[in-house]
């Protein structure tokens, strides 16, 4: 009995004892525990975001939730425990509630965890994005207990996702306007490149044509110039570049020149031509023909001058050649002449005896047409030394009214056999002035006689002499054939005869207009005219009141 | 009384004409046919009045002026220059020896020669 006593009593010591360190170990166990949980506590406080263990329900009866919970939301953590303010589903926001429980069923359903990315509605009634990463806790049987997560706000990463992703829309279309313009950029290139094609062509053209070709800027400074620039001139496009265009190689002409050409090519906008002198660098003359064009841009500014020069020395050399075998031909030609001229006339004198009236008639005829080519082997004498430029003006003091009755009296005759009606209005207010006889004689004479010619019979023949301002003016005008508009643009051209002369007179030379405007260019007058066909013609001379310039040469007109 | 005429000219068609022109006119005709020819003419017949070719060969109507003017008598002889040139530098030249007369053949008649050398005889 003891010894089941003893063994009782020695049981119930070891049950005691097992009781006691039983305890103690559980003590232990819990004080570890909560040393643990508090651990855990203080982790999940300072993890960055919200953890929670919440049961598998349609509210999801939150069973712990943490505290930044209020920081996301601004509700606090404890209002969700057992749903006491509210349930943590009320708070998702409605449009994303069954993505969160769609994507929650299949995390349980596989066992996986389920990340998703919803919006919750915070207590101000605003909205943020947060993202949620949890998983299923399951019994011994599988089923499904709780849910335990964390969720984080990703408000700011939305925002940075929108910025990026608004960015990145930016970029794409940048890109897309990149693309479109290096397309185009390729598009315009193969234009250039077509253009550039071209350029080459004009340029090498420009570069290799037997003309002197220089561009200019507005002032005229040499922008470019091409090969033949160097080849004529002498001078290195290096040492013309950057200068005014001609400084270098032109020979100084008169101040009225330069007036004249920048008058046509700036003011005007004209093309301007001309001959000049210019001077190679090695000091040697030529004479070139040149031509200046402005370029303008849309609005007619100037932008560009175009220069164009020739070196014409040879094209000169050969004129002249030409000339002075006119002269000397002509020359020739006069003695003969003159010869039958005063034998015909000796003859028609009765010098060698009286005469038939059949041979005076033939000898007449004879006489007039040797007379006519009197008149034209002067006309191509005066006409060589004008282009010579050999010809004097050589002005004294005279009574212009003197020439004028002197002419006057020579064409008397013609105008009183072809019934014409002439009237002269002169200003007797007019001063002597400084004439060469000669010419002023030429000049009137050709005009009143082109007037008598192509008049008519009956036809009224005026000349009217007097002053306009600073000027003398002489105005010849006529009731004549008028000269066609489509040729009066060539009427003072050397050897030109317009159309309805040519057939009505055959005796005219074309050289007639040509010498006076000559003439006049010469002496410092000018001459000009208004014509209608089958109207009538005036022509105005223009001179200054105190006469003509003197002009130094070798020759005199006859 | 009939007056002695020097015609110094190389184109015979023109001489002839002039001469027989001036005879018509009653006139004395010397007729030399350059200037050298014209000169020694002039020297030893001292004609009234002389017509001058400009261009001529051996010796031109300018050498001649200027070798007459060396001349006592030729100082002072009347002379018309006669020419196809109407040259000026050849007429200025000719002014400075005092000649101021000149004509050009094609544009004269020859009644019109005959009043001008008439004319200068009366000077």
């Amino acid at each position: 009995m003891f010894l089941i006593n003893l063994i009782i009593f020695l049981f119930l010591l070891l049950m005691v004892l097992m009781a006691y360190f039983l305890f103690k170990r559980l003590d232990k166990q819990i004080e570890a525990t909560v040393i643990e949980q508090e651990k855990y506590f203080t982790l999940i406080k300072n993890i960055p975001g919200v953890a929670y263990r919440c049961k598998i329900d349609k509210d999801w009866t939150m069973e712990f939730i943490s505290d930044p919970i209020e920081e996301i939301t601004g509700f606090k953590a404890t209002d969700f425990l057992g749903n006491k303010v509210r349930s943590f589903s009320s708070i998702i926001y409605p449009e994303d509630r069954q993505l969160v429980e769609d994507e929650i069923k299949k995390g349980i359903e596989k066992n996986e965890n389920y990340d998703i990315e919803y919006r919750l509605l915070k207590v101000d009634g605003d909205l943020v994005w947060v993202k949620e990463r949890g998983r299923a806790i399951y019994d011994w049987y599988g089923r499904p207990l709780f849910l335990d997560g964390v969720i984080f706000d990703i408000s700011k990463d939305k925002e940075i996702l929108a910025e990026v992703r608004d960015k990145s829309e930016e970029l794409e279309k940048q890109k897309k306007a990149i693309l479109n313009i290096l397309e185009d950029v390729e598009q315009e290139k193969k234009k250039v490149e077509i253009l550039a094609n071209d350029l080459e062509k004009f340029k090498m053209a420009v570069d290799n044509v037997s003309d002197h070709i220089v561009i200019t800027d507005p002032e005229g400074i040499v922008l470019y110039g091409n090969k033949v620039v160097e080849k004529i001139t002498g001078y290195t496009l290096k040492e013309a570049l950057g200068r005014k265009a001609g400084s270098l190689w032109r020979k100084p002409m008169a101040q009225e020149y330069y007036e004249k050409l920048w008058q046509t090519i700036k003011t005007s906008k004209k093309p301007f031509f001309g001959q000049i002198t210019n001077v190679r660098k090695n000091g040697e003359e030529y004479e070139a023909s040149i031509s200046i064009s402005p370029v303008l841009n849309n609005s007619g500014k100037v932008i560009y001058f175009v220069g164009i020069e020739r070196d014409i020395t040879q094209e000169k050399a050969i004129d002249r050649a030409k000339t002075e075998f006119v002269s000397l031909a002509s020359h020739q030609l006069r003695t003969p002449l003159s010869t039958i001229n005063w034998y015909a006339e000796m003859l028609l004198n009765g010098d060698a005896g009286k005469l038939q009236p059949e041979q005076t008639n033939y000898l007449e005829e004879i006489y007039r047409g040797n007379q006519r080519m009197v008149d034209l082997v002067n006309s191509l004498l005066n006409v060589s030394r004008m282009e010579l430029g050999t010809f004097v003006v050589d002005p004294v003091d005279c009574d212009l009214k003197e020439i004028v009755d002197e002419v006057i009296k020579e064409l008397t005759p013609r105008i009183k056999t072809k019934k014409q009606k002439f009237n002269l209005e002169y200003d007797v207010s007019l001063s002597p002035m400084k004439l060469d006889k000669k010419l002023m004689h030429m000049v009137l004479e050709n005009l009143l006689s082109n007037a008598v010619k192509y008049t008519p019979e009956k036809g009224q023949i005026g000349m009217l002499i007097g002053k306009n301002k600073n000027n003398l003016e002489i105005k010849v005008s006529d009731t004549g054939m008028g000269i066609p508009f489509s040729q009066q643009d060539k009427i003072f051209t050397k050897l030109f005869r317009a159309d309805n002369v040519r057939t009505t007179d055959t005796e005219g030379t074309g050289l007639g207009l040509y010498l006076v405007k000559n003439i006049l260019e010469h002496s410092g007058g000018k001459i000009n005219f208004v014509s209608q066909e089958n109207k009538g013609t005036t022509f105005t001379v223009i001179l200054p009141l105190s006469g003509m310039k003197k002009k130094i040469g070798t020759k005199s007109l006859t | 009384m009939l007056y002695k005429i020097l015609i110094v000219e190389d184109e015979p068609a023109i001489l002839k004409a002039l001469t027989r022109k001036f005879e018509k006119e009653k006139f004395v005709v010397l007729q030399a046919r350059d200037g050298l020819q014209g000169l020694e003419m002039a020297l030893k017949e001292h004609p009234d009045i002389i017509l001058l070719d400009i261009i001529m060969p051996q010796m031109d109507g300018m050498s001649m002026l200027f070798k007459l003017r060396e001349n006592a008598w030729g100082k002072e002889a009347k002379i018309i220059l006669l020419t196809n040139l109407s040259d000026a530098t050849k007429v200025s030249e000719a002014a400075r020896q005092g000649v101021f007369d000149y004509l050009v053949k094609t544009d004269w008649h020859i009644d019109e020669v005959v009043k001008k050398v008439r004319d200068k005889l009366k000077e």
